[in-house]
């Protein structure tokens, strides 16, 4: 297909809707972007609130443990040395406290109790927890220890760290008060506590060891691989940074991935919804300021190629629309203007093509002196076509400018000679001016003109007298006298013509050699009749 | 109309807010003529100063629960002259106040009180009972 094929309206419907489509399908393609930066965000978050849920845990577990450690410090003084009880006592001690409880004991799960001197060397600890622990402080707890000055001694130390039987929690607290004699280490199994980040978060929750060791699952826990649920990490380090936990919690995807579906669905809806609107809008805003009146300037344009100069174009739609539109008409009615000026200053008819009025007023006068100066006669004719505005009425304008065309034509085949002139004198009349003519000659022109028409036997719907078009002749001939003037030539023979209406049309009729032009008597001659 | 009436329900909730913000004061950032301590620093000072008697200005039920080490249990409104000075022998005697931290006055005000009746080694634990606790110092019951 070729470009010039191509209607402007095609190439901005074809825009339109491919746009449209085009975001369509950029907003699908998004749609997956979005929906994995969803989850993105979604795991970062999740990652987070496991982080502060665990910390949380973490700080209450230390309270609980600080708390009670220092309640039962001063069990481990000896009240009036203000000194450490001895090896065996404070086994004893220790003992009696774990084994019969103590206030909390339900908050933690103890693994053992531990006493050191004030050099950091351990003096004795609780039972056989089935923990293998050195006998020795925790790395990171010893070398804090053993920096510290002043007041700092005093305060409780502790973290997460990892022993030979797995992650724990050791809580270091000053024995002795403000004089300090010894340290007491509380060694708490901290999953029993991270297990409430389950409870916490309101998520499924697995916690594993570095190794891969599970060490605690809530009821219920998905499997990895399931498509409900995401997997959501978070690797809990202890005291010396090293990872010790990975606690693995589990959002479940299903209903996030419903949602996620329904907003997706709804979206695209809206989004198909409103650009469907939106393009049917644009299409009739632009059907009606643009594509309907480019038409009609189309149309309209056509019409004064083909001829019709006087109908003007439709000034309506967008500016450029105007623009043409005025353009065009100023144009037009330029046009027109000259053409009525030509037409004013050409000697011929516009519509019939034969000499017009101008033409021939010119040619009378030039007729006349020469006939006055060599003594010729000189005939007129005026010829009226019969019942021509009921022919208008009954069949129209163009069927009448056609008839015209017709007569005018027959009857401009009759001027055998080069100087004989037939002109249109006005709408439905016409002249003929014959010069070196006599009454006898004219008449027998006119017999020709006559028997010319009813040949051509053009239909009348609408004629009183004849089912053809028919005419009325009024015929003058005079031999120009100086004195005379061209006017009283016609002027006779429209009298003439009068009489031929009068009596009943379709004849021709002679003007007599009457002066002063009081009415003239037609004398018809046979052939002249009313058939 | 309606500028006009949220300008007035705000103020109305202003006003109202006051008490409530009036609620809690807070401990001035130095009293003049005392000594503020922090807690690292109180602990120093036991141990270097065994003269120093340390008064706990809160009700005797809080003192029950935990107390620094060797302190005395003194209501700040309790506290008169006379009082005083049976626990804190000499003008000179350095003595030190505290209470349960930022949000709580009556060490403050029992400061002032002794710094008026011209004592003149008055120290302050601002940080109060609060602060000792939080860096898990020594609690002695």
């Amino acid at each position: 297909m070729k470009l010039e094929q191509l209607s402007y309206k095609t190439l901005t419907v074809a825009l339109l809707v491919g746009v449209a489509t085009l975001s369509l399908a950029h907003t699908l393609i998004a749609k997956r972007e979005f929906r994995d930066a969803a989850i993105r965000t979604q795991t970062t978050s999740l990652a987070r609130v496991i982080e502060v849920a665990s910390n949380e845990t973490l700080k209450n577990l230390r309270t609980t443990a600080y708390t009670m450690g220092s309640a039962l410090q001063e069990r481990l003084v000896d009240p009036a040395s203000r000194q450490l009880r001895e090896g065996e006592q404070l086994k004893r001690e220790l003992e009696e406290i774990s084994l019969k409880g103590f206030v909390g004991a339900r908050l933690i799960d103890l693994v053992e109790l531990r006493v050191y001197d004030s050099a950091l060397q351990l003096r004795a600890k609780s039972g056989e927890s089935g923990y293998l622990l050195p006998p020795l402080l925790p790395p990171f707890l010893m070398e804090q220890a053993q920096n510290r000055q002043g007041a700092e001694r005093l305060k409780a130390l502790g973290g997460l760290w990892l022993s030979p039987s797995g992650p724990l929690y050791s809580l270091l607290i000053p024995v002795g008060g403000l004089r300090l004699t010894g340290y007491l280490e509380v060694v708490v199994n901290p999953t029993f506590n991270l297990a409430n980040v389950a409870e916490m978060t309101r998520l499924p929750l697995r916690i594993t060891s570095m190794e891969k060791r599970e060490l605690y699952a809530s009821p219920q826990l998905p499997t990895d691989g399931s498509d409900e649920y995401l997997p959501v990490r978070y690797l809990l380090s202890g005291a010396d940074g090293q990872p010790l936990y990975q606690m693995t919690a589990y959002e479940n995807i299903g209903s996030f991935y419903t949602e996620l579906h329904a907003t997706q669905l709804r979206t695209t809806l809206i989004f198909v919804a409103v650009t469907l609107l939106v393009l049917v809008l644009v299409l009739l805003l632009l059907n009606r300021f643009l594509f309907r009146p480019v038409s009609k300037l189309i149309v309209n344009v056509e019409q004064c190629v083909a001829g019709d100069l006087d109908t003007p174009l439709e000034e309506r739609g967008v500016k450029e629309v105007h623009i043409i539109a005025h353009a065009f008409n100023v144009m037009s009615r330029t046009l027109r203007n000259h053409v009525a000026e030509l037409q004013r200053i050409s000697s011929l008819d516009g519509l019939t093509g034969i000499a017009n009025r101008r033409a021939f007023d010119t040619r009378l006068e030039q007729e006349w002196s020469r006939a006055l100066r060599h003594h010729t006669p000189l005939a007129l004719m005026l010829i009226d076509i019969d019942y021509f505005k009921r022919y208008n009425d009954a069949l129209g304008h163009q069927a009448g400018d056609h008839c015209l065309r017709e007569v005018a034509a027959l009857m401009q085949q009759e001027m055998k000679r080069p100087t004989d002139m037939v002109a249109r004198y006005g709408g439905e009349e016409f002249v003929v001016l014959l010069p070196e003519t006599d009454s006898f000659g004219a008449g027998i022109v006119a017999l020709k003109l006559r028997e010319a028409l009813q040949q051509r036997a053009i239909p009348h719907p609408a004629s009183d007298i004849s089912p053809i078009v028919t005419m009325s002749i009024g015929v003058n001939a005079v031999t120009p006298a100086y004195g005379e003037y061209p006017h009283a030539l016609i002027e006779s023979a429209d009298r003439a013509l009068y009489e031929v209406k009068r009596t009943g049309r379709n004849a021709i009729g002679f003007a007599t050699q009457e002066k002063e032009g009081t009415g003239s008597s037609t004398e018809d001659s046979p052939e002249g009749q009313v058939h | 109309m309606t500028i006009q009436k949220t300008i007035i329900t705000l103020f109305t909730l202003y006003c109202f807010s006051l008490p409530a913000i009036a609620d809690k004061p807070i401990a001035p950032a130095h009293i003049t003529g005392a000594t503020n301590l922090t807690a690292e620093q109180v602990v120093e000072r036991l141990q270097t100063t065994p003269e120093l008697v340390v008064i706990d200005a809160r009700r005797s039920e809080e003192y029950a629960k935990g107390h620094i080490e060797g302190a005395i249990t003194l209501l700040d409104t309790d506290m008169t002259e006379a009082l005083l000075a049976k626990y804190v022998r000499s003008k000179t005697t350095p003595v030190l106040f505290y209470c349960n931290g930022e949000r709580c006055l009556r060490s403050t005000n029992a400061a002032q009180k002794a710094l008026a009746w011209g004592y003149l080694n008055v120290f302050w634990f601002r940080g109060g009972w609060q602060e000792w606790f939080e860096k898990e110092l020594p609690i002695a019951k």
